[in-house]
């Protein structure tokens, strides 16, 4: 009888708070074990990869290398000082062309008047000369070209 | 309808052009007439028929080079591009250039019935024509096609601002800068002066205003878009400071 009774006494035994939190903290800090698979070790070294290249592109973003690239979100060629300099000398020869002139129809009688007034000496090639007027002079008459108005203006003679 | 006035503007030019003329005036062709008249060899009236055929061969000769020179001006007009927007003033000169050859035809037409004063006259007629009315034609086709050529370096320029525009507003999103910001602003004004100066030359020609000052609107354009470059310039040399960039 009194065996009975101790065994029913048993069931009121517990652990001291104290005891139930070490215990929780010993059998949380264990890690489970996971059983080793080709699968398992694949899939963990993908994983590695990925996290690296991730890592790598980062860093190649950083220091400006899609600079070029139509993925950058700017367009890096807009700064490139040659391209650049090239535009800026395109401008600069186009300023230099509009400089000149257009001349091919102004007159520039002096040479056809001495010619028509003076024929030895425009044949021997000394009265002529070559002006804004558009005459090409030469060694002889015969060479030294008029423009229209130059021999417009002789004509008017 | 442009079109249409442009293609009739070149069937008297095309006409013209067949008919192939030799346009070397020669000043030894001038001195020939001088010659006749100081030949002590020739009677009164042998001067008199011998210098009219020289004058009237040589100012046949002239004007139709006259008409050649338009022939010649009427295929560089036909070869210079513009927009769409600017193709009537290349209509206009082309009908002018019509005009040219009609004019020109109509004073040839009259040399065979001249007499020696008759010659003068009609070259002095021609030659105030081309100073009034030639030359100014001749310019204004130079200036078109040195406009029409501005064209594209504009273009180029606006493609440059556009990117610029982009490459501070990416600087912009990562942080304020004055700097950058006074130096785009510059560089903008700048720009769309010289914008401003090119759409004003092109109202120039497009009005027939007088050569040269169509001609000076059209270099403060250029002198303006010279300026707006030195603006990229300064501007580049801040965002390289900016930028991490391989665009050396």
């Amino acid at each position: 009888m009194e065996l009975f009774e101790l065994l029913k006494r048993f069931k009121n035994i517990a652990p001291s708070a104290d005891f139930t939190e070490k215990s929780k903290r010993a059998i949380l800090a264990v890690v489970p074990r996971e059983a080793w698979s080709i699968r398992r070790a694949i899939y963990h070294v993908l994983e590695t990869g990925v996290a690296v290249a991730l890592a790598g592109l980062f860093v190649f973003v950083v220091m400006g290398g899609l600079s070029g690239s139509k993925l950058s979100p700017v367009d890096y060629s807009a700064i490139d000082p040659q391209s650049l300099h090239a535009e800026a000398q395109a401008i600069n020869v186009q300023i230099k062309l509009s400089s000149v002139v257009y001349n091919e129809a102004s007159t520039n009688p002096t040479a056809a008047v001495a010619a028509l007034k003076s024929p030895d000496a425009a044949a021997a090639g000394t009265s002529a000369s070559s002006t804004a007027g558009g005459a090409a002079t030469s060694s002889s008459a015969s060479s030294t070209t008029l423009s229209v108005d130059q021999a417009l203006q002789a004509l008017t003679k | 309808m442009a079109s249409t006035a442009f293609a009739a503007g070149f069937s008297n030019i095309a006409r013209a052009a067949e008919a192939g003329t030799d346009c070397t005036i020669a000043a030894s062709d001038v001195a020939a007439i001088a010659a006749i008249e100081t030949d002590p060899s020739l009677s009164a009236s042998e001067e008199l028929t011998q210098e009219l055929a020289a004058r009237k061969a040589l100012l046949s000769k002239v004007i139709a080079c006259a008409e050649n020179n338009v022939t010649e001006q009427g295929a560089a007009l036909n070869n210079i591009t513009v927009p769409s927007a600017a193709s009537n003033v290349q209509s206009i000169l082309a009908g002018k250039l019509n005009d040219a050859t009609n004019y020109y035809n109509a004073e040839l037409a009259k040399v065979s019935t001249a007499g020696i004063a008759g010659t003068k006259e009609i070259a002095q007629e021609v030659l105030s024509w081309n100073t009034a009315n030639y030359d100014p034609l001749a310019e204004e086709i130079a200036n078109l096609d040195l406009w029409s050529h501005n064209q594209a370096l504009f273009t180029t320029a606006q493609n440059r601002m556009n990117q610029t525009n982009n490459i501070v507003s990416f600087l912009e999103s990562a942080g304020q800068n004055t700097a950058l910001e006074g130096d785009l602003s510059t560089t903008q004004a700048d720009f769309q002066s010289a914008l401003a100066e090119h759409n004003v030359a092109e109202n120039a020609l497009a009005e027939s205003l007088p050569p040269d000052q169509a001609l000076a609107l059209i270099q403060q354009s250029l002198a303006d878009l010279a300026t707006a470059y030195q603006d990229f310039s300064t501007i580049n040399n801040l965002i390289q400071t900016l930028l991490p960039t391989n665009a050396n």
